[in-house]
């Protein structure tokens, strides 16, 4: 019975599991407790099970997008061009006659895979990276902290302009700068955590038993840095789709006649404004609606691991 | 003392400077391809090319080559642009005006907006306009900015026809006003020219609004939760049990408060407009050193790239520094763990 | 004390439950409570014994998720409990002053002291105010003067963090009696504070409490501090006031089973902590919807099936009131010696 607030009625929520995997006992009894803590999540907000049905769409259209379209998505065709939303066109066509629905669906492969490519590799790189920083300190951490200070320095999206400009027009270069952009977030978090835990107790217990430091490193700190870096990883996707969308708007990275949906944007931006709304408007909203997609995933991990941040 | 604080922040600043010079000089020596053979044109012999290399300081180490870029910078020569012929530094201080109008005009409406929202979502948690809060909060992050603009423009000005077209700063009948501020509207009316100051008022509403939609969310969102921080917190119960009127509880003791977080925000903030800017300027044709860069990196014209990647960097780092000594500024507090 | 006088605050039944997600806590129930003008009264228990819910209660100031149930809480004519916000808003600081605990995060990191205490001035200046000739900055100053801090005139362009933990709650005592209220609520004021600038802050309370003859609600967990500076004590228990009696009184032969069990569990000078007996068991979830009449019965060895439905009723306006079927009946060992003498 905590002596909290008095005026403030009784705490109900039970506390959450923290180190979920790192003990061994009582195993069953925690998956259980989170499962059904997974559950009352996913019930109480119908809007983050919508979410996740809207997520396994997206996979689904990346992965088998091109095969289940009814057009050709780089098929040209004068005759139909610029027409609006029809029974064969669903989203009308484009100033060279292509599909635009077609064009929208088969993009999200190229879209997701960019997503996704950066934020791996954000991942892969930036988490090591903090552990290391949070956790020996030193020059670790000088170095690892001013080459995430020296990156937020800059505004990313000029930054991420800046690299593919020195590095030339490909899509391999986009990804290589959405990921350098996001390395901060992901080194941020998992420092945090190293420097949180590198003085608990256990963790001297490990190096006394003999656990040497990357040890330590792989087998316990990344394991709770995972939490809170998986709720950032939903949220960055939204993000770098978001980058990668507009640096192909302004004429980067990816080149016509692959569909993308920041350049199925860039084509249709001259037409919106002597009304042919519809080439610009789908590959926006479907954009839209994969960023929202990604933003409402990242609540709803944040609500399941750690309800407290919740805002 | 304040003045020996601002000092601190200056000093703490350099680093960050040193860091975007470090970075921009590394993005201009990966250049695609050989920026020599690039230089000396599509027919130069290997000769040729070698001189250009020459020419140009190629060849040198690359450690003497960064002391020659800090030496030119210094000088004020972030070399010329192809295109125009210009040098780079005159076209960015030229176009800078109009990159700032757009990036404060929009920071002013968006809390303007922003700031009543987030108050009032959390002195009345759970009516409509918390709701509305939210939905803005989660909507606002997931709005790609150039689709943004180019709705907005197409309702407000292809549908309605109650904005300009989106041409840029001022409608082609205009002549810009002589220059004071750089900016259009003060300047119109400097000028004694209310008409030319209006156009350029109408011009700017669609870049401001969809640049403020995107930076909303943050500010409102912050400014919700430092809000409700602060108006459970233990010295507004202290200013309610003192008879304290609404108005004084919450603005002399909550809302001064939380606005400190917000400020901090602040800096996040900016950066996200200063690069958000870069595609308002491309969707609205507004010409400030965004559009500027755009247009370059399309010509291949790489130096005004360069240039406006370390402007940019440059502003940011200054910005976050006036952020920063703003907030030494309202909270006493900071002096002692300076 | 004249017994002629009405009472300053008189409340009756008072009851207040809290919605929350995991049920409806009954956190006051039947709680009456008396306080004549100039009496100090310390409201005495266990942490979520309701002691401050009351208090909050009564300045109206609870929390979001708070319903009264139902009683009166009457100062001087009016009934706090069913009285509009505006009218409550006039009452505080002016009538009623409140204090708390944690006294730096109770006042305003951001603003100076004496702006903080010049708001509170200036909230109520219509209201009574003996030296109306002073400005409101000359008033604080005074204000910081009545409660022993040297050096006002400096003190009072200070933030809370640049002062001590002892000052930072004389500058709240400053704040709540700037207007000279005709009662004061403290709500644990010394917890958190060294024992020294306990004793420091108590004295002064009680100081100006005899000075001003104001009534003062004292709330602690701490008997042998209620003991030394209190007129008159209160027990409370799980939401219910359990027992009502003179300090000296409530020592010397306490009636209630709790209060009986809080005094043998409360050290004394002279006792051994061998002697120390504590509480049994704990206080009762006040969610559940099956709580006895009496909520000490399931800790209590006298408790019958009578105390189990029929809820027994404190009577505040006696000399030494007790809310048990079964009070005064003593216990294997005798309470220990009078904690007076503890605090030399």
């Amino acid at each position: 019975m905590s002596a909290a607030d008095p005026a403030k009625p009784p705490a109900a929520e039970p506390a959450l599991p923290g180190r979920w995997r790192a003990a061994p006992s009582g195993e069953s009894e925690r998956q259980r407790a989170w499962g059904l803590h997974v559950r009352h999540v996913l019930s109480e907000n119908p809007i983050t099970l919508l979410a996740a049905l809207m997520f396994a769409l997206l996979v689904f259209l990346a992965l088998f997008g091109p095969y289940i379209v009814p057009h050709d998505p780089l098929a040209s065709n004068a005759a139909v061009a610029l027409q609006p939303p029809s029974a064969q066109h669903w989203f009308g066509t484009d100033a060279l006659g292509r599909d635009i629905f077609s064009r929208v669906i088969v993009a999200t492969r190229l879209d997701l895979g960019i997503a996704v490519s950066a934020v791996a590799a954000s991942f892969l790189i930036g988490m090591p990276l903090g552990l290391a920083a949070g956790f020996f300190g030193g020059w670790w951490d000088r170095i690892v902290s001013r080459l995430s200070d020296t990156i937020m320095a800059f505004p990313l999206f000029v930054l991420a302009m800046g690299i593919v400009a020195a590095l030339g027009n490909t899509v391999g270069n986009i990804v290589l700068a959405t990921a350098v952009i996001n390395l901060p977030f992901y080194i941020r978090v998992a420092r945090a955590e190293a420097n949180v835990r590198r003085n608990a107790g256990w963790v001297e217990a490990a190096r006394l038993s003999g656990n040497s430091d990357w040890r330590i490193l792989a087998r316990h700190l990344f394991p709770n840095a995972l939490p809170p870096a998986m709720v950032q990883l939903s949220l960055n996707m939204g993000w770098a789709i978001l980058n990668a969308a507009g640096l192909s708007f302004i004429g980067l990275g990816v080149r016509p006649p692959d569909p993308e949906w920041g350049i199925l944007v860039a084509e249709g931006a001259q037409f919106i404004v002597s009304g042919e709304w519809w080439v610009s408007l789908f590959p926006g909203g479907m954009l839209m609606l994969a960023v929202f997609t990604f933003n409402l995933l990242g609540d709803a991990l944040r609500d399941i691991f750690d309800p407290r941040r919740r805002t | 003392m304040m003045l020996k604080l601002i000092a601190t922040r200056l000093l703490g600043a350099l680093p960050n400077i040193a860091g975007v010079i470090v970075i921009t000089f590394v993005l201009t020596r990966a250049l695609p391809g050989d920026p020599a053979a690039y230089f000396a044109g599509g027919a130069a012999t290997q000769e040729a090319i070698e001189q250009v290399r020459r020419q140009l300081g190629l060849d040198k180490p690359l450690l003497e080559q960064f002391f020659d870029y800090l030496g030119a910078l210094a000088r004020g020569d972030l070399g010329l642009s192809l295109t125009t012929g210009q040098p780079v530094l005159q076209e960015l201080l030229q176009r800078l005006p109009a990159s700032l109008e757009l990036v404060f005009v929009a920071l002013v409406l968006a809390c303007a907006v922003a700031l009543p929202l987030g108050v009032l979502a959390a002195t009345r948690p759970g009516s409509w306009i918390d709701q509305l809060c939210r939905i803005v909060t989660t909507a606002g992050v997931s709005l790609p900015t150039f689709f943004t603009g180019l709705l907005l423009a197409y309702v407000f000005y292809f549908l309605l026809g109650w904005a300009p077209s989106p041409l840029g700063r001022l409608d082609p009948m205009f002549s810009p006003p002589p220059q004071v501020t750089g900016l259009y509207v003060v300047d119109g009316l400097l000028a004694g020219e209310p008409g030319l100051a209006w156009a350029a008022l109408k011009q700017l509403v669609l870049p401001v609004v969809t640049m403020a939609l995107f930076v909303l969310a943050p500010i409102a969102r912050m400014t919700r939760a430092s809000m409700l921080a602060v108006l459970s917190s233990d010295f507004v119960r202290t200013a309610r049990a003192s008879g304290l009127s609404q108005g004084t509880v919450l603005v002399t003791y909550a809302l001064r408060n939380a606005l400190l977080p917000v400020v901090t925000t602040l800096g996040m903030v900016f950066g996200f407009m200063l690069g958000s800017s870069v595609i308002v300027e491309k969707v609205f044709a507004w010409p400030g050193v965004g559009s500027y860069a755009i247009d370059a990196l399309t010509a291949s014209d790489y130096a005004p790239v360069q240039g406006f990647v370390l402007a940019m960097g440059i502003l940011f780092v200054l910005l976050n520094l006036l952020v920063d000594v703003l907030y030494v500024l309202i909270d006493p507090r900071v002096e002692v763990n300076a | 004390m004249s017994t002629v006088q009405p009472p300053l605050l008189e409340v009756r039944n008072l009851g207040l439950e809290f919605r929350t997600r995991s049920g409806t806590v009954r956190a006051l129930e039947g709680v009456d409570l008396v306080l004549k003008k100039g009496e100090i009264v310390g409201l005495v228990g266990e942490s979520g014994s309701g002691k401050s819910v009351l208090s909050y209660a009564l300045m109206g100031i609870s929390d979001r998720a708070a319903r009264v149930t139902g009683g009166t809480a009457m100062f001087g004519g009016l009934d706090l409990l069913k009285a509009d916000e505006r009218t409550l808003a006039d009452l505080r600081g002016r009538e009623i002053g409140m204090i708390f605990q944690s006294p730096r995060t109770a006042l305003n990191p951001i603003r100076p002291v004496g702006r903080q205490i010049e708001d509170v001035l200036r909230r109520h200046a219509a209201a009574r105010g003996p030296d109306l000739g002073q400005s409101l900055k000359q008033r604080a100053v005074q204000a910081l003067r009545e409660v022993a801090i040297a050096d006002p005139e400096r003190r009072v362009k200070a933030y809370p963090f640049e002062l001590s933990g002892g000052m930072c709650q004389r500058v709240m005592i400053a704040l709540a009696l700037a207007c000279r209220p005709s009662l004061l609520i403290a709500d644990e004021p010394t917890t958190g504070l060294d024992v020294t600038t306990q004793a420091g802050v108590m004295d002064l309370i009680t100081t100006l409490a005899r000075e001003r003859e104001m009534a003062t609600l004292f709330i602690t967990h701490d008997l042998a501090l209620a003991a030394d500076h209190c007129d008159r004590i209160v027990v409370m228990h799980a939401g219910h006031a359990v027992e009502s009696a003179p300090a000296q009184a409530l020592f010397a032969a306490p009636q209630h089973p709790y209060t009986q069990r809080l005094i043998s569990s409360t050290p004394g000078r002279g006792g051994r902590i061998e002697a120390l007996q504590p509480v049994p068991g704990n206080l009762p979830d006040l969610r559940r919807s099956d709580l006895p009449a009496c909520r000490f019965a399931e800790r209590c060895t006298r408790a019958t099936d009578r105390c189990r439905s029929e809820p027994p009723r404190l009577d505040a306006t006696a000399a030494h009131g007790v809310a048990c079927w079964f009070p005064g009946e003593g216990l294997a060992t005798p309470p220990a010696t009078a904690p007076e003498a503890a605090h030399g």
